[in-house]
């Protein structure tokens, strides 16, 4: 499944469809006999969404957000199934990112969230029930935490802290700058490549990619954090264009390397 | 419900069949009930085809009204199917290699991911939809679209793996 991409073995499966069984005609005919009982039926609608609405405007109230001081270089974060309870209202950058102290008393199955506006970055992680550090390669900015169990956190269950770049450590150069951001998601597909070393990693990985041609290189890209645990990589093909966004960090046995997206091509 | 809303309606239908046939086959597994779903969907998005087409671009709120059906198809216990040993719709026996057998076995492992997990799947990397939109068509929080992403693929990953155990969820 190398070089393939989820929508690629989507395209497999609907590759040959059964026959067509819409019936357009039923279609129009129903469709119709909806459009006026619904032009009837618009005031009554009306009047339940002011219901429901006033119904959701007065439990949001219920809940209450508990907010502490933070020492300021490592942000707690508890979960409950009351809320969340979060050490302060910024955190500041280290070189390797943004660190957080996690615990949660939720059930199993509950997951804390995190993501920044305008990066398009974040994740969802299994909450943990013992405490444990995260180092999130969050940007200066806002930094969006929720708790969640099986859909959306409540009001209380959401917190927004600002991460902040006292020392200047974060490096604003993105993906999209490098042309390396085309929005085909490919680290699920296939195994990463492993090795010894960041390049050996990234030189077991790219032989997998038969379209980069020979030879190719490979660097470590200024990008983030600069002593994240997982940096990017960019492999060029020969004549210097970029091909591909790795991400390489380290593994029990030495480094795995997984690649991010391709270049433009 | 005037000619030219039909016309345009019909205009519309011409270039979007296809795709939506197809979403909700990946949603779904079955082009019988695929189809079923799709008839549904474009009877109500007719319904209210003046308002809709006024906005410049009624995919979205399509696929809306297409994925809650299915959702809302899922959670019928009296609608729900019976787990199956073989799937409705397997390829013959000589061409469970190549093409044929990468279908079967991606349905196989789509059957093995939750609905809301497969739903968000299909919206992101089927339709090319933004973690944003996703959330509005299915009337969640993006954090919430993160986690069922990625739960998703860990379970769509799982399933694809050679010898993992196929448990059909349908």
């Amino acid at each position: 499944m190398n070089e393939i991409d989820l929508k690629d073995l989507f395209a497999t499966a609907v590759r040959h469809p059964e026959a067509d069984r819409i019936d357009t005609d039923a279609v129009l005919r129903h469709g119709r006999r909806r459009h006026r009982i619904r032009t009837g039926a618009r005031f009554g609608a009306v009047l339940a969404v002011l219901v429901v609405g006033g119904s959701v405007a007065f439990a949001a109230r219920s809940d209450q957000t508990t907010v502490a001081v933070s020492d300021g270089s490592t942000l707690s974060v508890a979960c409950s199934p009351t809320g969340i309870t979060v050490s302060g209202d910024a955190v500041a950058a280290t070189s390797a990112g943004v660190v957080i102290s996690v615990s949660s008393t939720m059930p199993a199955g509950s997951y804390l969230n995190f993501d920044w506006p305008g990066g398009g970055g974040g994740d969802a992680l299994p909450a943990p029930a013992a405490k444990v550090n995260w180092t999130l390669l969050a940007p200066p900015g806002p930094l969006n935490l929720s708790c969640t169990l099986n859909g959306d956190p409540k009001p209380a269950a959401r917190h927004t802290v600002t991460v902040t770049d006292p020392d200047g450590v974060w490096r604003s150069t993105t993906l999209t700058d490098l042309g390396c951001a085309n929005g085909a998601l490919l680290d699920w597909a296939g195994p990463p490549g492993s090795g010894s070393s960041p390049q050996a990693a990234a030189d077991d990985l790219l032989p997998r990619f038969t379209t980069i041609g020979r030879p190719f290189t490979v660097a470590r890209a200024r990008i983030g954090y600069p002593d994240a645990s997982s940096q990017t990589w960019i492999a060029s093909r020969s004549d210097g264009t970029p091909y591909l966004a790795l991400d390489v960090g380290p593994s029990d046995s030495g480094f795995t390397a997984s690649p991010n997206s391709f270049c433009s091509r | 419900m005037g000619r030219q809303a039909e016309a345009s309606f019909l205009d519309w239908l011409a270039i979007n069949r296809d795709g939506l046939r197809k979403t909700a086959y990946l949603l779904c597994g079955d082009w019988h009930l695929a189809d079923d779903l799709v008839q549904d969907a474009l009877t109500r998005l007719f319904g209210v085809w003046g308002r809709v087409s006024d906005s410049g671009n009624p995919g979205p709120y399509t696929r809306k009204i297409l994925v809650n059906l299915y959702l809302d198809h899922r959670r019928r216990p009296s609608r729900r199917e019976i787990p199956q040993a073989q799937l409705p719709d397997t390829p013959d026996a000589g061409s469970a290699n190549g093409v044929d057998g990468d279908r079967e076995r991606l349905i196989r492992a789509l059957r093995q991911v939750p609905d809301g997990q497969r739903a968000v799947l299909v919206l992101r990397y089927w339709e090319d939809l933004s973690i944003e939109q996703t959330a509005q068509i299915l009337r969640t929080s993006t954090s919430n679209v993160r986690s069922q992403s990625s739960r998703g693929l860990d379970h769509l990953r799982a399933a694809l793996e050679p010898d993992s155990v196929t448990e059909e969820v349908l």
